[in-house]
């Protein structure tokens, strides 16, 4: 084998060797029914919505230690969402808004049941309502996208709207 | 049981387009009470603007207006009406036309301007499409209430509402449009958002055309500074009831076309 075709195949070799240790630890969610469970800690691919100075919903790419469910990757990605940004970047959700639970119904609906400081915290006006709807729904649309839809709650009860806008009784479309 | 009395009162309302003319105005002072709404940097609550607002546009409304027209308000004083009353009173009072007054808030400060809106039921769609998927694999009553024809019935009486909703939208944006941004008078600018649909709480259910109007942003120092001026508020409020009038004028035309 001539010396060039010897570099060539060991770069391809280099290279298929880094792919296999690198991309199973950034590959994208999976939801699958009854199987929520991530199957061992490893960093994952996300992203996550804010808005731009124009008043416009953008993403930005990050990763998280995926927890022992989804559902705890659920509500470490919008707690990140909730962190207050630098940058240029606005929130979307409220800077603080905390998760209580999530959980997800055969009907492959996502739950998320925040505290009250979601409702506190909230801008108001119908534009900022839009906003933070539009950022959770993106969120479970583009890393789980096995859901149809999303219900918000807030303290465990049903929430008629963010802040006194849109409605929110019912559940939401997230495709 | 309660709810099919409601809906066969509606048959009537469909067959006979004579509920089109505009002679009694519900207007709708946003939040109240507790519930301040969006605040503004210097502490300008959405509240209080929504609620002087409304006592404008009812003196503009019920001025000189030759046949009267009627104006009701939802709320008249700084409490809390919780939504579902709000819509309860504006059925009640058999009104020809809702009109819910907001401020709008965003997370950038950049965000101005004002926008109309109309119920949009798609939302509502979706989610029956989803409760229907759901029903049929579980087999629940409501999937079967749904293919109810009283709730067909009420869907067709939505989408009625709709078209005359939109209409209206579209008369009040372009009202002030004229008025705030086609004048010599540049202090008066605001930002045309146009007509737009979202599926509101207190515009569900509404036996009547109904629109509500974020009439600027109270996160934007320009919008908060024009609802600051007693002389804006009284030409938006003016404007206002100009479209009023014109939608009468619009819903009358029809009603006669249709007699």
């Amino acid at each position: 084998m001539k010396p060039g075709r010897k570099i060539l195949v060991a770069a391809v070799a280099a290279l298929l060797l880094v792919s296999l240790f690198y991309f199973p630890l950034r590959r994208k969610f999976s939801l699958h029914e009854g199987a929520l469970i991530n199957s061992g800690q490893s960093k994952r691919n996300a992203v996550i919505f804010f808005v731009n100075q124009d008043g416009k919903i953008v993403g930005r790419d990050t990763e998280i230690v995926s927890g022992a469910t989804v559902l705890d990757d659920i509500k470490s990605l919008i707690t990140q969402e909730s962190l207050a940004r630098a940058g240029g970047l606005l929130n979307a959700i409220p800077v603080g808004t905390a998760v209580r639970n999530v959980f997800i119904d055969e009907n492959k609906c996502v739950y998320i049941d925040f505290e009250r400081s979601i409702i506190d915290r909230h801008v108001g006006g119908t534009e900022g309502e839009s906003l933070t709807l539009e950022a959770l729904k993106r969120t479970m649309a583009e890393n789980f996208p096995e859901l149809d839809s999303m219900k918000l709650l807030v303290e465990g009860k049903e929430l008629a709207s963010l802040a006194g806008h849109i409605s929110t009784r019912l559940k939401l479309k997230v495709k | 049981m309660k709810i099919k009395i409601l809906l066969l009162l509606l048959v009537p309302v469909l067959l006979f387009p004579d509920h089109l003319k505009v002679m009694k105005v519900i207007i709708d002072a946003g939040h109240g009470g507790y519930d301040g709404g969006a605040v503004s940097d210097y502490g300008i609550r959405e509240k209080d603007v929504t609620l002087e607002m409304a006592l404008l546009l009812k003196k503009h409304i019920e001025g000189a207006t030759e046949p009267p027209i009627t104006a009701i308000l939802t709320r008249s004083e700084d409490k809390f009406v919780p939504l579902i009353e709000r819509v309860g009173l504006a059925n009640k009072s058999e009104g020809d036309l809702f009109i819910s007054l907001h401020m709008n808030a965003s997370p950038t400060k950049r965000d101005s301007g004002f926008e109309v809106y109309f119920y949009d039921s798609t939302g509502d769609a979706e989610t029956a499409a989803v409760a229907k998927r759901e029903n049929e694999q579980d087999g629940s009553v409501e999937n079967k209430d749904r293919n109810n024809p009283l709730f067909i019935l009420w869907d067709l009486a939505q989408n009625e509402f709709s078209k005359e909703s939109s209409g209206a939208s579209d008369i009040i944006q372009s009202a002030l449009d004229g008025a705030l941004n086609r004048n010599a008078d540049t202090t008066l600018k605001l930002r045309d958002r146009g007509v737009k649909q979202a599926n509101f709480l207190v515009l569900n259910g509404m036996k009547m055309p109904s629109v509500l109007l974020e009439m600027g942003f109270l996160t934007n120092k320009n919008d908060e500074e024009k609802f600051k001026k007693q002389e804006f508020k009284e030409r938006y409020a003016a404007t206002i009831a100009d479209a009023v009038r014109e939608i009468r004028q619009k819903f009358d035309k029809k009603s006669a076309a249709g007699r």
